[in-house]
Parts: C-alpha cells; structure tokens; sequence
C-alpha cells in the first residue's frame, strides 16, 4: 500500500468506503426482503387487486314476422355513469345529467356526495346523441358503456304478444320471456388484470360470447296491426271493457294475428300495469256462449246419435233440474232439424242433444275438442280455463255446459277447435314461432278430433249461420263462402248467478268455408252498444276476414 | 499479465454476457423483434474495444477492471431497454457511442496531467453553477413530471445537473485540498464556503422539488468535506442543517409532502400518488430467486402501455430485478459495489491531496447516485427522480458517467505509473 503522504489520510477514504458498504448492504437486505421473502404476499397482492372478471355481454336475438319486418331488436345505447370519488364538478354533472339526461339535478348531485361509491348511474341505456352530448362537455368522472337496448320498431302492434325484456335484456313477459332461452345468447366473460387505472394489463381467461338467435313469428305484421286497428275502432264504437283477435291457419295452427285491444306501446311495457299488458287470448278465459255448440253438436254427429237432418219438437222452454232453459227469442213448439239448432243457435234444442249424449260422453267430448287443459301454445302463462270434470257437475249442468255457461275457455283453445273443425278434423296446436335460427321451420303437434265426415257436415252446418235466418248474417264477407258461429255469452256475477247487463259478444268463423284457409275469432267483453254477438262481434270478424282474404290473395269461391 | 491485457480479457467476457443477454432476449421475444438485436451486442463490443484501445494508449497503468465494469452495466442497461423499447434502444446506443468519443476525448486531452484542471477549479465552480441554473431560465428549461431538472435547445434535450456534479466534485477537490488546513481548524467564519453550499443546495431543493438532486449534492460535499479535513463535526453539523432545511421546504412544498407521505405509506393511495412504487414492489418482487428470464417479465398491459411509468429510466431496476431475480439483481449490486470499492483504491493510491480528493469524489458521487435511486426505488428513502448510473435510459446520464469513469481511470493511471515505475 502507497503511503500518503500525509495530505489526505487513507483512514477517512475507508471510513467513507465503509459507510458506502453499509448503504449498499441495506440496499442488497431490502432486495431480498422484497424477493425472498415478501414475494409470495406481495405477488397474491398484486394479482388480487386487479383482476377482475368483466361479463361480455351477448346481444339479444331479434324477433321477425313471418314476412321479415323487425318487431323487436337490440339497438345500439350509451349508459352513463359517475365515479363519485373523481367527479370534481358535481354541479356541472348534475347540469349535464338534467338537461341532457332528463334526470332531477338535485337527485344526481344527492348521489354524487356519497363518496363512499365508485360508480352510479346518470342515466341507463340512453340515446347515444344524447350521451354524446353529454361526453363533450368533457366533465371529468363521468363515464360512458355502450350497450344494446331493446327496441320494439313498430310500436304497439303485437305489443301484447311480444312482451318486454328489461334493462338487462332479460325476457320478462310474453315472447321476450317464453324464448328467453334462445334469444338471450350466453355471455361470455373475461378474466383481467387491469393497472389502477382500469386499462387491461393482461388476459387470464376468456369465454367469447355466443350471441342470440333471431326468432321469426308466425304472425304477419300486416295482420296484426289491421287487426289492432279494427279492434281499436270496435272497443270505442261499442264501448266495450277490451276485445281480442285471433286469426289462425287452421291447416299449419300458425296464428297469422293475435290482437288484444286497448293497445300500448311495446316499448313502454315496463311502465305499465301488468293488467293493460296481459295477452287475453291466451292467459284469460271467458264463457263461450252459444259459440261452444258446435262442439254439442259435433259430439252429438261422431257418436253418430244424429245426423244433421234428425228433427227434434222443441218447446220454448225446457226444465232441467231447478233451472229453466228458453232460447233467446220467445217462439212457438216447433221442430227443428240439428242443422237448424245450430244456425237459429237454440238453447233448448242444444241442451236436448246434450242430455242425450249425457254428461260422461259429453265431458269426454269437451275434454277432447281441448278444453280444460293448455293447448300447449308457445307463449308463457297459457291458462287451461275450467272445466268440471263430469263427477262433479250439478243436475242442472246438462242444461247449461252444451250451450257453453258454466264453462271457461281461452280464445286460442276455442280457435284451435274451430280450426280443427275446418281442417278435416284435424287439430293443430297453435303456435306462434315459425322459425328459430336458420332452423327448420316449426311444425304444430297433430291429432284428429272428428272424422272428415263429421267435420265436413259441421262446415256445412255452419255456413247456415251466415245465411239468411241465421245469428251471424253480418258476418257475411262479398265473394267469400263463411261458416260461423255467434256467441252471446252473460258473465258470471259476484253473487253467483249471471249478470243482466254484462256480456261477452264474440263469433267465430271459417273462411273461405270450401276450403278453409282461416280462422278467425272476435270476443268483445262488456260491449254497451249492443251485446249480441251477431251485431257486435259478426261484422268484426267480417272486417278481419275481408283484408286477409284480398292481403293473402285468397281466390273467392262465392259469387 | 498487464494491466491492458487484463482490461482486455475482462472485456472478452463482458461481451460474451452481452451477447448471451441479447440472445436471450431475442430467443424470448422472437415473434416481436429482428435478429437485428443480436447486432447490438457485435456493435457494443467493438465500441468498448475502442475505447480500451484508446485506453492503451493514454492510460497504460489505470485499473483493469474499471472500464469492463462500466461496459457490463451500460450492457445490462443496453440490454434492458431494448427488451422494454427497441427504438429507446437503438437512442441510447448513439449515446454510448457518443461517450465514448467524449470519454476517449478526456483521456487524450488530460493523458500527460489532469492535474492541471486544479487551477481552473473555480471555473469549474461556476460552470457547476450555471449548469444548475440553466433549467431555472425561462425558454429553454423545462418542467418533466414536475421536476425542473431539463433543459431544451432546439431538438437537443439534456440534463445540466448531470453534468454539474461532476464540474462540483472538480471544484471542490480542488478547493479543498487548497482550504483544508484553514477549514479544518474549525473557525467560525470559515463556515462560511459551507453555509454557502448548503444554501446552494435548498436553492437546488426548492428549484427542483426533488429531494434526491439535493441530497446528492450536498452529500457530496459532505463526503469530500469529511475525507479532506477529517472533522466529523462539520459533517454532524451539515447534516442537521440539511435535515433542518429539507424540514423547512417539506413543511411548505406540497410535491416535496407527497414524496415523503408515498415513501411512508404507498397504500394509503394505492390507485395514485403511490402507484408506482407499489407496482415496482411488485415487478421486483415477482421475479423471485431466480427472475422470469430477460425478455420474460411482464411490463405492458394488453394494450402495449407500459405497467409502471418511467420504468426505462428511474425505474429500471425493477424491470431487471424481475427478470433476472434476486440472483441477478444482487450480482448488479455487487457490480457497483465492486466499482465503488475499486474507484476508492484509486483514490487510497493517489500519492496528492487533488487526486485524492477527485477519486474519492467522483467515486463517492456514483456510490451516493446509485444508492439514492435503488434507496428511493427498494423504499428506503423517499424516491427521487435520478438516474441510476450506466444502466438507465438517458444520454446526458450516459455522458457524465464517462466523463467520470474517465476521471477515475485518468488518477489510476498516474497512480499506477508511480507505483509500477
């Protein structure tokens, strides 16, 4: 070692090197510190804060006509949202938010005091010219989600069949809930580990989102809404509580229109009471009337106890246990053959064709033709009506049951047994899916009801309805051959009898009565105008039955 | 063996890690970047064999392993930065280029005797001064990240304070070993060029708002103060004042509030102000014992954006320490520990108080340097904005640790002269 020469002693030099040895030793002691021995914790930590799993969310299926016209598709929203923590001008948010988000100012600047949150809603899914509003004010803490939301284009029409899907985009009601399954898609979802400033450092897991399928009806939207709008017209002329339509194939069981007056706008579902949005056709019932006489008589012809010329002498009125049965005009004894029962609708010649089936046979039959259980119709919250099982009827249901009082039936399951009536016999369930995908197209279950003799002898039998001297001569429709039936039914009353005043009027029909291609039922619940069926109800389904015929370009097969 | 040929064979190996770590990179990163990276360490290596060809040349006796410490580190550095950003790279790559030149420039110019710059000290001490002021000036200093320690002409951007140091520690060699008697006998008045540099120091403190560039100066001082006239007191003393001082500015400075507070408790505000040490821990800490393998860490999110901020520069140690892990990462501290303990044997071997001093200061400055960044980085002290010598991204860092390399070598060449005739 060089000696100094005693300028500067090497003494201080080590000293100074030694201090360094220490800093640099606590420096190596914290190195391992930090990767010997805190590496585990501080590397759970790490992952821990910042992974997140973020759902993908999948877009909604939409929902078509039979023709291609969009009833119900994903439409393009912003949501916008406040970090309360970062927001530094909470008056200007609360500004932005009223006048651009119609929210109360006073509300969101409530919101935006409570810290303890990171993230509140300014406003779900709103208009994306709006939230673009919104963004260029460049308000700090406000942030912006695009997401789908669900639109219903046309407006009200079908809105009762459709139903509504939620903020979420999850089927609540009607088609949105009943193909939930198919419309919805699955989510898919995204494990990350995002830095503190919410960008994405890296993927861990990712399912991609399958996306849900289109859905297209069998309903025809042209239909549908001449449909709404001829119920609309009918409900203010009468004054009625509400009115349904359902026009079906009777050939495919596709209904071509099911319409439920008074209307609303689909897209306003949520905000409504569940009683306005109800699809009457399918989860309400209501007392046929003399409608329900075609199923006496059909039973009556297929138990071969008659045949549509068997002449009955009928009195005015007739005694059924402590009941008494008339018709609905005052007339003299006279005989009548079963086709005339059924066109001059007589309660008592009805009845008399029901006590000779008796009860058992006759409960069979009504079971048979569909009543008293779900027809099986792909809509949510079908009702199977009430039907007393034959044990349990009274000594004097033989006297109301064949004319359809003290029965409850939906109008699809009265529908789909005049369809059955009109398809040679055979009934198909009704439905209103036509197609799922790019899948088959859709095909109704099958069962015969009545021989083709006997459905071809009910046809007939109908038709007289429509003719001269039969209840339904309004329904007549120009160049067009129609069996029908008119029904005036009394609606139960709270004391338990039937009411005075209150009715339900409807009729249905085929058309065109040689080769069926229609069915078409119209009810009218509580009309003030007029209660008859034949009055209120007949020119409906006449009005209904004129546009579908000429829309369908169905070739007349009357002069 | 010589000591040249010594130098020589160190150097064989450094390139042989160089090129190692390249390939690694390479190997790892392949579907990112070119075979174009395996040049670099071709490119590294024959820079750094001009430089020992110079240094054949100029300083035949000067300690071997010197320069091959500082082209491991610059190398590791080199090697760092291209994994992080080719393109930051191939800019720090010029730049090393660029001082050599400037380091070969140093030991042509003062090979016969450096010993002469003693009687420009106070030039010196102006410069230093000036330098430190530069980015004060309106128009060409700038503000980066809240530190006033840049300064731009034109395109052309750099860091005075770099600089600075070094025109200091010549300064004050020089001076001191003029005043030490006087200052050692501990008069009143001669607190005088000591109070003097204290204030020179909290001016740079209050500039700046960074803790660490003042800390560095006026540790310097201390250090070269302490080793030329062997008063602890003046030591003692100077450190209270400073701590004093640095309360003072703490208590009306609120970046200089924030340092500290995230230094104590970087969780109390995790998501912000403390967000980039915490993630450092992390990076550091998830490499483990053995690190993840250079080109393996993860820095980037998804998008490509880098996880922790400044981690090319004032952070780069953690990106290291989390590829090569604890093992790696201690060998780097061993690196600089081996360069100071060798820059301190220069300076026990110095026969003249100036050589003494330069060595010791020069030394004592690139210890003090490293210790405050890895210090700030490892949470020992508050973090500081500095770089970390040789190995970060940034040319006027680059140039002065030449520069001060060169200086080191210039005193262990006479030495070794001495000593080997």
């Amino acid at each position: 070692m060089t000696r100094a020469r005693g300028s500067v002693p090497n003494r201080r030099i080590r000293l100074l090197l030694a201090v360094l040895v220490l800093m640099f030793a606590l420096a190596f002691g914290r190195t391992v510190w930090l990767q010997g021995i805190r590496a585990e914790p501080l590397a759970r930590l790490a992952e821990s804060q910042h992974r997140q799993t973020v759902a993908l969310p999948a877009s909604r299926g939409a929902i078509y006509d039979r023709t291609g016209v969009q009833l119900a598709i994903g439409e393009r929203a912003t949501s916008v949202y406040a970090d309360p923590r970062q927001v530094r001008n909470p008056r200007a948010v609360a500004i932005a938010a009223g006048q651009l988000l119609g929210r109360d100012p006073d509300d969101v600047l409530e919101e935006l005091a409570d810290r303890r949150r990171s993230f509140v809603f300014l406003r779900r899914k709103a208009d994306p010219a709006a939230a673009d509003a919104v963004r260029r004010r460049g308000l700090v803490g406000v942030g912006f989600l695009d997401e789908e939301r669900r639109a219903y284009p046309q407006g009200s029409i079908a809105a009762h069949v459709l139903g509504y899907a939620g903020l979420d985009n999850d089927g609540l009601a009607g088609l949105e809930k009943q193909l939930d399954p198919v419309l919805a898609g699955v989510p898919g979802s995204e494990t990350i580990v995002k830095d503190p400033f919410g960008r994405a450092v890296k993927v861990i897991r990712s399912t991609p989102e399958q996306n849900g399928r289109d859905v297209h009806l069998t309903l025809d939207q042209n239909l549908q809404a001449n449909a709404e709008l001829v119920l609309a017209k009918v409900l203010r002329e009468s004054r009625a509580k509400s009115a349904t339509a359902v026009v079906l194939d009777p050939r495919s069981g596709e209904l071509l229109a099911l319409a439920v007056a008074p209307t609303f706008d689909a897209n306003r579902f949520g905000e409504l009471a569940a009683q306005r949005t109800r699809n009457l056709t399918v989860t309400d019932t209501y007392e046929p009337g003399s409608t329900f006489k075609l199923i006496t008589v059909g039973a009556v012809l297929s138990e071969g106890l008659a045949t549509p010329a068997t002449a009955y002498t009928l009195p005015y009125e007739i005694q059924v246990a402590d009941r008494k049965i008339h018709d609905s005009h005052p007339r003299d004894t006279e005989r009548m053959t079963v086709a005339e029962i059924l066109s001059r609708s007589s309660n008592v010649g009805t009845v008399t064709l029901g006590q000779e089936l008796g009860k058992r046979r006759l409960a069979r039959w009504i079971e048979h033709f569909g009543f008293g259980r779900p027809t099986g119709i792909d809509f949510p919250g079908e009702t199977r009506g009430i039907v007393l099982p034959a044990e349990r009827w009274s000594d004097s249901s033989i006297g109301n049951i064949p004319i359809g009082q003290g029965i409850a039936v939906t109008p699809v399951q009265m529908a789909a047994a005049y369809a059955a009536v009109a398809n040679r016999g055979v009934w198909v369930r009704p439905h209103l899916v036509r197609r799922i995908g790019r899948g088959p197209r859709v095909r109704g279950a099958r069962k015969r009801l009545v021989s083709r003799d006997v459905a071809a002898k009910l046809v007939e039998m109908l038709r007289g309805v429509v003719d001269e001297g039969g209840t339904g001569t309004a329904a007549a429709v120009p160049g067009y051959t129609v069996a029908g039936k008119t029904g005036t039914a009394s609606k139960p009353d709270e004391r338990g009898g039937y009411s005075t005043s209150r009715y339900v009027a409807s009729f249905v029909g085929v058309v065109p009565a040689s080769d069926p291609r229609l069915v078409i039922l119209v009810t009218i619940d509580e009309p003030r105008s007029a209660i008859w069926g034949g009055v209120v109800a007949a020119p409906v389904f006449a009005d209904l039955a004129r546009f579908a015929l000429q829309y369908l370009e169905v070739p007349p097969d009357a002069r | 063996m010589s000591a040249r040929n010594r130098e020589l064979a160190n150097l064989l190996a450094v390139g042989v890690l160089t090129g190692l770590g390249f390939a690694s990179v390479y190997i790892a990163r392949q579907s990112e970047i070119s075979t174009g990276s395996l040049s670099y360490a071709g490119f590294f290596f024959g820079l750094y064999l001009v430089a020992h060809a110079v240094c054949r040349f100029t300083i035949p006796y000067a300690d071997p392993y010197l320069l091959p410490m500082a082209a491991l580190l610059t190398g590791i550095g080199l090697t760092a930065i291209y994994r992080l950003d080719p393109e930051d790279a191939f800019r720090q790559g010029r730049w090393i280029a660029i001082s050599v030149v400037f380091f070969a420039a140093i030991l042509l110019l003062l090979r016969r005797d450096y010993r002469r710059l003693e009687s420009y000290k106070y030039l010196f001490g102006l410069g230093a001064l000036v330098l430190l002021a530069l980015p004060a000036l309106p128009g060409i200093g700038e503000t980066v990240n809240g530190a006033r320690l840049w300064v731009r002409v034109g395109a052309f951007q750099f860091q005075p304070g770099e600089l600075a140091k070094l025109m200091l520690i010549v300064f004050l060699a020089g001076y001191l070993r003029e005043k030490r008697e006087v200052l050692a006998q501990g008069r009143l008045k001669d607190f005088g060029p000591l109070l003097l540099i204290w204030g020179g120091a909290m001016l740079v403190l209050v500039q700046t708002n960074d803790l660490g560039s003042a800390l560095l100066y006026f540790g310097i001082f201390l250090g070269m103060l302490y080793v030329a006239t062997g008063r602890l007191a003046f030591v003692i003393a100077g450190l209270a004042l400073f701590l004093g001082g640095s309360y003072a500015v703490y208590t009306f400075v609120p970046r200089v509030q924030d340092r500290v507070s995230i230094w104590l408790d970087p969780w109390k505000d995790a998501q912000g102000a403390g967000y980039q040490i915490i993630q450092s821990s992390y990076s550091i800490a998830s490499g483990g014992f053995g690190g993840t393998g250079f080109g393996r860490g993860t820095f980037t999110g998804t998008g490509g954006d880098q996880v922790i901020p400044f981690l090319n520069t004032d952070f780069i140690y953690s990106a290291i320490a989390q590829e090569v892990g604890l093992v790696g990462a201690s060998a780097l501290l061993l690196v600089y520990m081996l360069f100071v303990v060798r820059g301190f044997r220069t300076a026990l071997l110095a026969d003249d108080g100036f050589s003494k001093l330069l060595a010791a200061g020069l030394t004592f400055g690139f210890a003090l340097q490293t210790f405050i960044i890895l210090g700030g980085i490892l949470r020992l002290i508050p973090l500081t904005g500095i770089t970390l010598p040789f190995v970060s991204y940034g040319g006027s860092s680059v140039l002065a640790n030449f520069a001060l390399l060169g200086g080191i070598l210039l005193v262990s060449n006479r030495a070794g002269a001495r000593g080997g005739a």
